[in-house]
């Protein structure tokens, strides 16, 4: 696949949060790399397990592939905006093809380093998440977008409200409604 | 969901929310009126609050697994001859595929690992074909076979090796829930397949149980033999190797040597075993990290003891006791044996580890042992320097002498076969001994329970080899020496000890009896002089703290005569020192005699000692001796009534120490002796517990200079238990003077003393010393509480006290110290359940006070502090009837007065009496007019009712 150059992306990602998806599948392989990158490098620093999380991705990303770029999207909040929902294309995306992975008694596991095995079992939860966050946009978009801002995105209270312009108590509030629907719909048997 | 009714239901569930529960219901009814379903929703979703855990770990987990995925786009690529087919595991250092080899004649199927990192790939290939010959040569059903090896075109490692089908064995005894023998068997074979690789001289340095893979039929196999060696930097290289070895493997299994970066051998794979081992016993490893920083880790793994598997499974395992108790001795020490820090000892191979697990199988006794002795000393001695190091003295010494004993003795052929028989003794000492001297230390932070041990263990040893000894003057002769340290360790009253004098007492004696009869047959030389000295003063000392006075003074005189008799030949410091402890011992005994003369004498004629000793070793250590002996003086002269030249005496004592101290500011021997004279010149200023001058102000004045003194000590080495110790006692002194007229800050000072006590306790929590503090402590805290009015508070906290000094003295019974204390805690006891109305228990604990205070021929005693328990225990029970007397029915009431008058008054005839064994001083007269007056109060009482009933 043609990957774009770097000052390509903010176009793309000023494309795709217009809605188009076209812009989305030519981002995802971009940011799939990076993201790759990125844990590399912290792999080769520190024990990723405690240290590696979306926001710090995230933040990277942002720096290495937007900020040097272009005027329009100096807003952090606004990149995170983006980057939340993107991140969680990726991660589900890479879920899903592992949750339908039957392993079985087969596997070897790797060694080295177990604490990264990511095992289907591991990944059907993310895979339900994803699930319930689609039932809920059917009706409630708003609340998924705080979800994927305030937990892919690891954006705070106050620069979710910011990104969203809503005022601090109604981000809880829905936050919190949102969390009680979602863990009831994920639960449900 | 209708977006119109969400709608609503988020509505209402915001206005909702943050009322209480009970309110919510309430308020939805109101709301929601017939719409049950709509109500029912909102309560629904309200009794969900889920922590968002559910959401932040597999997004977390997403992440980390999105970094580290395989490139799927080398499904279908050839690596040499091999075709990846899929990837079958995953994690941040790569992928394994399972792939196929095209070019064979039958399609073999095979597992490639494809290492992520590019880290001196370079090399890789060139090292597998330096490697190949011997990792060819291991062929083994229990080891997955490696076939190849190089570098992908892209510079990647890659490791072609068998393709197992089976889950890791800690998975695998989950699953199947094998029993404890199941899994040892289980673990057995998978050293056998490590000890093959190990005869191969292949060390696998990455011994974990996502490498230890077990096959559906339950055969082991292990994966990645001689990988982690081919991903190694070499020796000599350039990087930081440490750095590079814990990056590449898991630290949970990683071996201390493979921390620090030293030479890895076939006892690092015995480590990493162990940690299987450990993990698969009781589900948990040895070490728990959290931040997994390099600093925690070689902590943890270099530093630390791992806690024994029986230990950990008591708090961890679904049925906690019984297999602690399976776990618990053999396997506890075969496991740990494994975990050892120094390579050289643990096992020294798998087999031999394997072996000890069958042995434990087939019931048989297991090699391992608890630590061996001189390493966990050195790491205790470390952590409590001077809590152990009595019991040191004793094993190394007793030990070294044995151990020379017993050569000399093999060399005489004729002796040969009791040689023998001593042989076998001493390596029972060292080996048992000591081992079980190693296992009290582990299971208790502290000293006093392995001491005891030693002591318990040694005496044994040295009783069975004292049967043999007779005849044998250099057996002997070590023999007195080594009972002599015992008695060291159970109860030498200068030292920190176990509180057995009377157990110590033994020791000395059996020193003694041994020494004696050496001294009889004619060895009259310097050594042994000494030791019968030495000897014949540690028994003399300890009849005097323990009661036996006239023995005591037997005892000491003659130590002193020997002692001079020995200095006059030797001149020698050490001999001095033991006069020097003779003439004051000998002083203290004379004193507790009632013989204050001849006690000032001896205390005199040890200044002088100390005056020659400042010109013959002309030292500061000298010097500060003599400051010593201007201190000790005042004691003769306070029970001589010679209250203000006592007083001169410790000024001058105290001026030399501070000058000495200004010489030294910090060291902690001058520090400590200016503190411990401030302490005697505020005891006398005016602590109502001694004799003293009546002025508590100028007594806090100089508690709280030696409080500062204690302080500074501490400060200066943080781990001085004894220092600490001090500045407990401070705490409590302070506090003693400022409950009389500021009770909210003597509670103060009493709460941050046990505060100290707290973190002192916990490593020796069967201290006798310590115990002591704390129950001094309680006391102080207990008539604090009373002043300031909590007298439940009061009570419970003299409850504890009373009960610490019963265990102190159930524990050595001929304690005079203990004896005291138990009496004032309990007279103070009884004063308070007096109040609370209880007066039969009142009058229970009178009674134990008198009878505690009731030594034999107290009334001939001229130890005022004996005659004041004494004293006080008749005045209680005065309480007691007075209490009854005021109470009673008129009719009784004139035969409880005159019981309460005949306790006041034989307080009072004690007090008479004193003057007769001493002068008199401004304390017992005071003692004496307060005796008088309850006496008065009593004929008082009694002439009332007489005329009352006379009237009537």
């Amino acid at each position: 696949m043609q990957t774009p150059p770097p000052n390509e992306i903010t176009p793309l990602l000023l494309r795709w949060s217009q809605g188009d998806e076209v812009a989305l599948s030519l981002l995802l392989p971009i940011v799939y790399q990076e993201l790759h990158r990125l844990a590399q490098s912290y792999l080769r620093r520190e024990r990723p397990d405690h240290t590696l999380q979306p926001t710090a991705l995230i933040n990277e990303a942002y720096l290495r592939l937007v900020k040097s770029d272009a005027p329009e999207w100096q807003s952090r909040s606004h990149f995170f905006g983006v980057a939340a929902r993107l991140m969680r294309q990726i991660l589900v995306e890479h879920a899903r093809s592992h949750a339908a992975d039957k392993r079985g008694g087969g596997a070897v596991e790797l060694s080295l380093d177990e604490a990264w095995l990511y095992s289907s079992e591991k990944a059907a939860e993310l895979v339900a998440l994803d699930d319930a966050l689609i039932a809920l946009a059917k009706f409630d978009e708003r609340k998924v977008r705080i979800i994927e801002l305030r937990y892919f995105g690891g954006m705070s209270l106050e620069e979710t409200a910011t990104a969203l312009n809503l005022s601090i108590a109604t981000i809880t509030h829905e936050t919190r409604l949102a969390r009680a629907w979602l863990y009831r719909e994920m639960n449900r048997t | 969901m209708n977006p119109e009714r969400w709608r609503r239901i988020d509505e209402l569930f915001r206005t909702v929310a943050d009322r209480p529960p009970a309110e919510r219901e309430a308020h939805l009814t109101r709301i929601c009126g017939d719409d049950e379903e709509l109500r029912r929703e909102v309560l629904e979703l309200l009794a969900h609050d889920p922590p968002d855990t559910f959401l932040v770990d597999p997004i977390k987990r997403a992440t980390v697994a999105v970094a580290g995925d395989p490139e799927d786009e080398l499904i279908g690529r050839h690596i040499g001859p091999y075709r990846l087919k899929q990837a079958i595991g995953r994690g941040g250092m790569g992928t394994v595929y399972e792939a196929v080899r095209d070019d064979s004649q039958f399609q073999q199927q095979v597992a490639v690992k494809l290492i992520k990192r590019g880290m001196d790939s370079a090399f890789i290939r060139e090292r597998f074909l330096r490697e190949r010959q011997i990792l060819a040569s291991l062929d083994h059903p229990h080891i997955a076979r490696l076939f190849d090896g190089g570098t992908t075109s892209e510079g990647l490692p890659y490791f072609v090796m068998e393709l197992v089908e089976g889950e890791s064995i800690t998975d695998y005894c989950r699953q199947k829930q094998l029993s404890l023998t199941d899994k040892l068997k289980l673990f057995r074979a998978v050293c056998a397949g490590v000890q093959h690789a190990h005869q191969k001289l292949v060390v696998h340095r990455d011994l974990k149980p996502s490498n230890i893979l077990i096959t559906a039929d339950g055969t082991p196999k292990l994966l990645d033999f001689g990988i982690a060696k081919l991903l190694s930097p070499d020796p000599g290289e350039a990087f930081t190797r440490t750095e590079t070895a814990v990056r590449l493997m898991t630290p949970d299994y990683a071996s201390p040597e493979q921390v620090r970066g030293a030479t890895v051998t076939t006892t690092t794979d015995v480590y990493s075993l162990g940690v299987v081992l450990y993990e698969l016993l009781v589900e948990r490893r040895p070490y728990q990290f959290e931040t997994y920083t390099p600093l925690e880790i070689e902590r943890a793994i270099c530093d630390t003891e791992a806690p024994r598997p029986s230990d950990a499974a008591k708090q961890i395992t679904a049925s906690p006791v019984k297999l602690a108790r399976q776990l618990s001795g053999d396997l506890d020490n075969i496991v740990l044996m494994a975990l050892r820090k120094e390579p050289e000892r643990r096992y020294q191979s798998v087999e031999q580890f394997s072996e000890d697990l069958q042995r434990y199988l087939s019931g048989l006794p297991v090699t391992a042992r608890p630590d061996t002795f001189t390493y966990r000393t050195g790491k205790f001695v470390r952590r409590h320097r001077l809590a152990v190091v009595a019991a040191l003295v004793v094993l190394f010494s007793l030990l070294g002498g044995i151990f020379m004993t017993t050569r000399a003795a093999r060399q005489a052929r004729a002796e040969r076969t009791r040689a023998e028989r001593r042989f076998a003794q001493v390596r029972q000492l060292a080996n048992t001994f000591l081992f079980d001297f190693h296992d009290k230390i582990e299971k208790i932070p502290g000293s006093t329970e392995a001491r005891a041990l030693v002591a318990k263990t040694a005496l044994e040893y040295l009783d069975s080899l004292s049967l043999e000894a007779k005849g044998d003057p250099q057996l002997e002769s070590e023999l007195a020496t080594a009972y002599l340290k015992v008695g060291d360790v159970q109860g030498d009253p200068w030292a920190p000890n176990l509180g057995q004098s009377h157990d110590a007492l033994q020791s000395y004696q059996k020193a003694l009896a041994l020494a004696q009869r050496l001294h009889e047959n004619g060895d009259h030389s310097p050594k042994m002089l000494r030791l019968l000295a030495q000897v014949t003063f540690k028994v003399g000392a300890l009849q005097a703290q323990s009661g036996g006075k006239t023995a005591a003074h037997d005892a000491l005189s003659r130590a002193l005569a020997i002692t001079q008799t020995l200095e006059q030949q030797t001149h020698d410091l050490e001999d001095i020192r033991l006069l020097q402890n003779c003439l004051v011992r000998l002083g203290d005994t004379y004193l507790d005699t009632g013989d204050p003369v001849s006690a000032l004498e001896s205390y005199q004629r040890e200044l002088k000692l100390s005056e020659r000793r400042t010109i013959d070793f002309p030292d500061d250590r000298s010097q500060l001796s003599l400051a010593m002996s201007y201190s000790r003086v005042p004691e003769a002269l306070i029970s001589l009534g010679k209250i203000t030249e006592a007083f001169d005496y410790y000024h001058q004592g105290l001026a030399r120490q501070d000058e000495l101290l200004a010489k030294h500011p910090n060291d902690p021997v001058y520090l400590r002796s200016s503190m411990i004279t401030r302490v005697w010149l505020g005891n006398i200023s005016g602590n109502p517990r001694f004799i003293n001058l009546g002025d508590p102000r100028a007594a806090l004045r100089h508690y709280r200079e030696s409080f500062a003194l204690a302080e500074k000590i501490v400060a200066l080495d943080p781990k001085n238990a004894r220092a600490k110790q001090d500045l407990v006692g401070g705490h409590r002194l302070v506090a003693e003077i400022l409950l009389l007229d500021q009770p909210q800050e003597a509670v103060v000072y009493c709460r941050a003393g046990l505060t100290l006590l707290r973190e002192l306790l916990p490593a020796d929590p069967e201290d006798p010393q310590l115990l002591r503090r704390q129950a001094h402590l309680l006391l102080v805290l207990a008539n604090t509480l009373q002043r300031l009015g909590d007298k439940t508070g009061a009570r419970q906290n003299l409850e504890q006290a009373r009960q610490i000094w019963q265990t102190l003295l159930t524990r050595d019974a001929t304690n005079q110290k203990s004896r005291a204390d138990l009496h004032t805690v309990t007279l103070t006891l009884a004063d308070r359940v007096l109040e609370s109305g209880d007066r039969n228990g009142a009058l229970a604990l009178y009674r134990e006070a008198l009878s505690l205070a009731e030594t034999p021929s107290v009334t001939q005693s001229a130890d005022l502090y004996v005659r004041r328990r004494l004293a006080d225990s008749y005045a209680g029970l005065n309480r007691y009837y007075t209490a009854l007397a005021t109470t009673a029915p008129p009719a009784e009431r004139s035969a409880h007065w005159r019981e309460a008058r005949q306790y006041a008054q034989q307080s009072l005839s004690l007090w008479e009496g004193w003057s007769q064994h001493a002068p008199s001083t401004s304390f017992d007269q005071r003692q004496r007019e307060q005796a008088a007056h309850i006496v008065a109060n009593c004929d008082a009482a009694l002439a009332k009712l007489n005329a009352a009933t006379t009237h009537r």
